[in-house]
């Protein structure tokens, strides 16, 4: 859905927002466009500004400076109640003293559209899959039940925009892949869109249409999942979002494709592929990135493969089902190399072997020095 | 050591305490009825017969009623403002409850300086000239209740604070990203989750204002004493004991009559909100 943010008006705008709380500044000129029924997530480390984001666009912070705007018009001082903004927080705050039906219906009679209530709310329960834990009380429910409520709690009204606070954090790795999925055919159904909140990269890159990863309280960069990984444009993204090598290059020149690139233990420069207005030039340090996915390993003793290709010594390996990872010293630092595994094979390569790495130029990504 | 030997031991000096006030009380009870071994209702007829008593109990309950009423007027914003503090939280608890540290009697003699016919207020008034006479600001119902609130409006707060700080902030802030406006959110979420806390405070104000003797004393008016007052009265310069008891007895069971209720109530909203938390 990237595609549609620049054709329609965004609905969510965040216009050089910074928060600062006595003198430490969460959030540091932020600007995000968010179209409509788009799956946008904030992915960032702990204590990077997240919350305070989207307490920002819920109502709950002022802005120190910048402005949010809703369908062009500035919100930043409305207050909360008056936002057509839902928000599922990361302790979910259910009504304790309320049961199920009533948590959910809360947001209907608090606007006072009561008028076909009992439909909405029955609707929104079986979309949640909660249909007959109505008279249930919240601590008489799982912690999945208690998610499901407090989503279709925030759904009911059908808010503008629907901001989610790590809501799958305090889950198990299995109800969160399952929730993650439910998640989203919901998001689907309803059309509404969903700012996401998350610090795990993998939830990120599943779930979301667009990540704007956060370090610090600014946003690095804001594009697609795929652009994302495949594509980060700082070291900090680059090295967040996935495994990645981080290796130190020179730009020796540019040429047709991009740039010739020299790193220490390669023999050879080799061209690789750059954005468009990276601003690489002759002579620059810069730094690569390349997933372990892309490194191929073979036994030193083999012709030098077409790509950039040095040597380095196995220090160790872990074995994960379908790929073995092995971590390796090189003259140009220490690295990953993910291989796939054959059964049978066993592993090739013991510790302290000596072998060859290599990989595509093309799978090379440039991030400014 | 033994498991129930243990418990009994540690329940033994509450349960000395019990017995001891066990007896004292019916004791008090037994001799408001009984003389010479007989059944005797003289003193209840006695106290109700006499219209200056009748008063005095309607009196009672209905300062202490008032007192209650402003003690929770003030003391559930006070609670909830240190609730939500987000500053040293301590540094106002300990305002709270400094008062305590000061004698009640020094308390009380302290607003008859600020309320006095040359008083505080008074003597700016007069000075000013904005009135002639010194205003009648105390030795009336309204020095008690000032007096009164000032000395109980603590023992509201700590209960109200109390409960207050068990509710997640969260959950006012999910009622009003729900479009929940402040007096909607207080009515449906705040009021609801804090009642256990309210009530207990009513109890206690309530209860230790039908029971006052030191405030009424120092700030009420000479004709127009509390039940409290009265009591100790009787006790300390006329020596009638049993007329006392038959007096105090009275008083504990329309304390009780606006108590009892109030408990049984508190326990259910207890037992309706515990079963629903816990997550
Ligand atoms: N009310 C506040 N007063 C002072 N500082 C605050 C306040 N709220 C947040 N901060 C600070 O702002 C920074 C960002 O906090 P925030 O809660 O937005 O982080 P986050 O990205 O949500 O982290 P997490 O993943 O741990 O939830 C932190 O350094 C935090 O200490
Ligand atoms: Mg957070």
């Amino acid at each position: 859905m990237p595609d549609t943010a620049t054709l329609s008006q965004p609905i969510l705008q965040i216009d050089a927002v910074t928060k600062e709380f006595d003198g430490t500044t969460a959030v540091d000129r932020v600007t995000l466009d968010v179209a409509e029924g788009e799956f946008v997530t904030l992915l960032g480390p702990s204590g990077c500004g997240k919350s305070t984001l989207l307490r920002m666009m819920a109502g709950f912070e002022t802005p120190t400076s910048g402005r949010i705007l809703m369908r062009g018009e500035d919100m930043s001082k409305d207050p909360a109640y008056e936002r057509e903004i839902g928000l599922v927080f990361q302790n979910l705050a259910l009504f304790p003293h309320m049961n199920v039906y009533d948590n959910v219906a809360f947001g209907l009679r608090a606007r006072k559209r009561t008028e076909g209530l009992d439909r909405k709310v029955r609707d929104i329960l079986a979309l949640v899959g909660l249909e007959g834990f109505e008279t249930r009380r919240t601590g008489q429910i799982s912690g999945g039940q208690r998610q499901r409520v407090a989503l279709a709690r925030s759904l009911v009204t059908s808010p503008d925009v629907l901001l989610l606070d790590e809501p799958l954090s305090a889950l198990d790795l299995k109800l969160r892949r399952q929730l993650q999925v439910e998640l989203k055919r919901i998001q689907k159904e309803t059309g509404i869109t969903f700012i996401f909140v998350t610090h795990d990269q993998e939830e990120a890159l599943s779930m979301s249409d667009r990540i704007a990863v956060m370090n610090a309280g600014r946003v690095e960069q804001f594009s697609s999942a795929v652009e994302t990984y495949h594509h980060p444009q700082t070291r900090f993204v680059a090295q967040f979002v996935g495994e990645t090598n981080l290796v130190e290059a020179r730009a020796v020149s540019r040429d047709a494709v991009g740039a010739v690139l020299a790193v220490d233990g390669i023999d050879q420069p080799f061209s690789v592929p750059l954005v468009e207005g990276s601003g690489i030039g002759a002579g620059d340090s810069v730094w690569i990135s390349i997933r372990p996915e892309y490194m191929t390993l073979g036994p030193n003793t083999d012709p030098a493969p077409t790509g950039p290709t040095l040597t380095g010594q196995v220090v160790s390996h872990s074995f994960s089902g379908s790929t073995v990872t092995y971590a390796l010293d090189s003259a140009a630092g220490p690295l990953l190399a993910q291989v796939p595994f054959r059964a049978g094979e066993g592993h090739p390569f013991p510790n302290g072997e000596t072998v060859q790495i290599s990989w595509a130029a093309d799978t090379t990504t440039v991030i400014p020095g | 050591m033994p498991r129930s030997l243990r418990i009994a031991l540690l329940l033994a000096p509450s349960g000395l305490l019990m017995c001891v006030f066990l007896y004292g009380l019916i004791r008090l009870i037994g001799s408001s009825l009984v003389t010479d071994g007989q059944i005797d209702l003289s003193y209840y007829e006695a106290i109700f017969s006499r219209a200056d008593y009748v008063a005095m109990l309607g009196r009672t309950l209905r300062i202490a009623a008032m007192t209650t009423f402003f003690c929770l007027l003030l003391g559930f914003p006070t609670a909830y403002y240190v609730a939500r503090y987000r500053g040293n939280r301590n540094f106002l608890l300990l305002m709270i409850i400094f008062p305590w540290l000061v004698s009640i009697v020094v308390r009380s003699y302290g607003w008859v300086v600020i309320l006095g016919p040359r008083g505080l207020i008074n003597g700016f008034l007069t000075w000013t000239g904005l009135i002639e006479r010194p205003a009648k600001l105390m030795y009336n119902d309204f020095g008690v209740i000032l007096g009164l609130v000032h000395v109980l409006l603590p023992f509201m707060i700590i209960a109200i604070l109390s409960v207050l700080m068990q509710i997640p902030r969260n959950l006012e802030e999910a009622s009003m990203s729900l479009g929940g406006r402040p007096s909607y959110s207080f009515r449906t979420v705040l009021l609801p989750l804090s009642l256990p806390g309210v009530l207990t405070g009513i109890t206690l104000v309530y209860l230790m204002a039908t029971g006052a003797i030191v405030t009424p004393l120092l700030l009420g008016g000479l004709g127009d004493t509390m039940l409290g007052t009265e009591i100790f009265q009787e006790v300390m310069h006329f020596f009638d004991y049993p007329k006392a008891a038959a007096l105090a007895t009275v008083l504990l069971i329309t304390a009780l009559a606006v108590v009892l209720p109030i408990q049984i109530l508190e326990r259910w909203v207890a037992r309706r909100l515990s079963d629903g938390g816990s997550q």
